[in-house]
């Protein structure tokens, strides 16, 4: 730790040459998504006679992960949805020469006095629900109202056409599975059939999809102000809703299916996401891709055991959702889709 | 063996998220206890029913098997489900069972798959008897989340 600490006390000297007396008071580890080492970091400096001290997260790249993504995807994401005002930290540095600390990592500002809802706790936000919620769906609106090539990340994502988005998605994730499953999934398995023979209907519109909109994936202070939403490893330009359909996960509430999020009744918070993203939402193409996330999530728990298993990465934030999250997952897409089965023959 | 290794996971379980976790001055190691904590719950859980959980659903997919491999229409798919319908359990070790349980469930994704490309009223009962075992499979499962049954 004090390795890294130095290190960095260096790398900020590199990135501000008229700064002097650069110090790291302290680097901690903490849990900040298990796709990136993620450290809260303490700095001081002096620039123009005058001290600074600013809290700073520092994400570095892990040598294996539940998600494998590129670091500047996130980094965009920051950088274009800052100006707009969304709730997300200011990006700071990008940093992809392996001098400084043996892995890509990038640098942020620290949201401080804040916490983020476990969603593997049975009521997350308490009293604080009803304002947390109308925000948590409002921000998820605005993400889907922005057109993807005014904001800058047409140039930065791999585009795809309203008509070829859920094949690509499916095809992405069948692979994560096919390449990292240690047994067998039946019930992925069928599900995927189901997913191909049932496409959903072309996307309204293609936005910037968060790709993991979620309990846990934002801050909030004493208030209940939503003051962060982090997490954007798995951003990508797809179906808005997408992202709706994973925010209402019931993995992410507890299994509570009516209070999606743990925050606010479904029907309101679907509504408030229908004011803000200017969007609608068609039953069908729901259902398509409510399955479609618990297929998603069942790849990325399957990922996350087998990084574990075979010793990748030995952090225990992999192993259970590898338990926990692909038993919730299994149960919740076995008895949606046998339902639709049996729905489609009657 | 006693103490039962389920009451001692579920009373560690306790003991790291009420004691042992909140003395800890880092934030990531009070996060990583308290995963730990949970999965030492669920392991208890595990313990006790583990055996069985695999046995039964290793029975219930040779019965399966047994039932599905006349009327195919797929000559190889039915013999290999014949062969697999008459097998039985050499260890009891969750590892061997696990071995087993893997052959037969990717066999059942071959059959479903299959079957799902068959008309008629006997394919549709299949395809239903399959997704009752899947169903009944991913109950059996289930894993009672600690924090929800404390």
């Amino acid at each position: 730790m004090e390795d890294i600490a130095g290190r960095f006390a260096a790398y900020l000297q590199h990135k501000m040459p008229d700064a002097s007396n650069i110090a790291v008071a302290s680097l901690s580890r903490i849990h900040g998504g298990a796709s990136r080492e993620t450290y809260r970091v303490r700095a001081s400096w002096t620039k123009d006679g005058s001290k600074t001290e600013r809290g700073l997260i520092l994400r570095r790249d892990p040598v294996a992960s539940l998600i494998e993504t590129e670091r500047d995807l996130e980094y965009n994401a920051y950088r274009a949805f800052h100006p707009l005002g969304l709730p997300v930290p200011e990006p700071l540095y990008l940093e992809t020469d392996l001098s400084w600390l043996d892995r890509p990592f990038f640098v942020m500002e620290e949201i401080r006095d804040c916490a983020s809802g476990s969603a593997f706790s049975p009521d997350p936000y308490g009293a604080l629900a009803p304002k947390i919620g109308e925000q948590f769906w409002r921000h998820l609106g605005t993400i889907a109202k922005q057109e993807p090539r005014v904001i800058g990340l047409a140039d930065t994502m791999e585009w795809v056409e309203p008509a070829d988005v859920w094949k690509k998605e499916v095809t992405a994730w069948e692979a994560v599975i096919d390449e990292d499953e240690l047994e067998p999934q039946p019930v992925a398995r069928a599900a995927i059939r189901w997913l191909k023979r049932n496409p959903p209907p072309p996307a309204q519109k293609i936005s910037v999809v968060h790709g993991d909109y979620r309990t846990g994936n934002f801050l909030y202070d004493a208030q209940g102000d939503i003051r962060a939403v982090l997490d954007w490893e798995m951003c990508h330009l797809g179906d808005p809703l997408e992202d709706l359909a994973w925010a209402a996960d019931p993995l992410w509430a507890f299994g509570n299916y009516d209070r999606p999020a743990g925050l606010i009744a479904r029907e309101e918070a679907f509504r408030i996401w229908r004011d803000h993203s200017g969007l609608e939402i068609d039953p069908a193409a729901f259902t398509w891709w409510e399955i479609f996330n618990a297929v998603k999530g069942l790849a990325i728990w399957i990922s996350a055991g087998k990084e574990f298993a075979v010793g990748n990465n030995l952090d225990p934030v992999l192993a259970f959702p590898s338990w926990y999250c692909t038993d919730v997952h299994n149960r919740l897409l076995v008895n949606r889709v046998s339902e639709l089965v049996e729905r489609a023959r009657s | 063996m006693t103490p039962h290794v389920s009451n001692v996971m579920q009373t560690f379980f306790g003991t790291l998220i009420g004691q042992i976790a909140p003395a800890l001055g880092s934030e990531y190691l009070i996060g990583s206890t308290s995963v730990i904590a949970m999965m030492m719950s669920m392991a208890g859980t595990e313990y006790e029913r583990g055996a069985e959980v695999r046995v039964t659903e290793n029975r219930e997919m040779r019965t399966l098997f047994a039932a599905a491999a006349p009327g195919l229409g797929d000559s190889a798919l039915s013999r290999r489900l014949e062969e697999a319908s008459v097998g039985e359990e050499a260890s009891l070790r969750i590892s061997d069972l696990d071995r087993t349980n893997a052959t037969l469930k990717q066999l059942l994704i071959e059959l479903h798959s299959h079957v799902e490309e068959l008309e008629g009223p006997d394919a549709t009962d299949l395809d239903r008897r399959i997704w009752a075992f899947m169903r009944d499979a991913a109950e059996r499962r289930k894993l009672p989340h600690p924090l929800a049954a404390a």
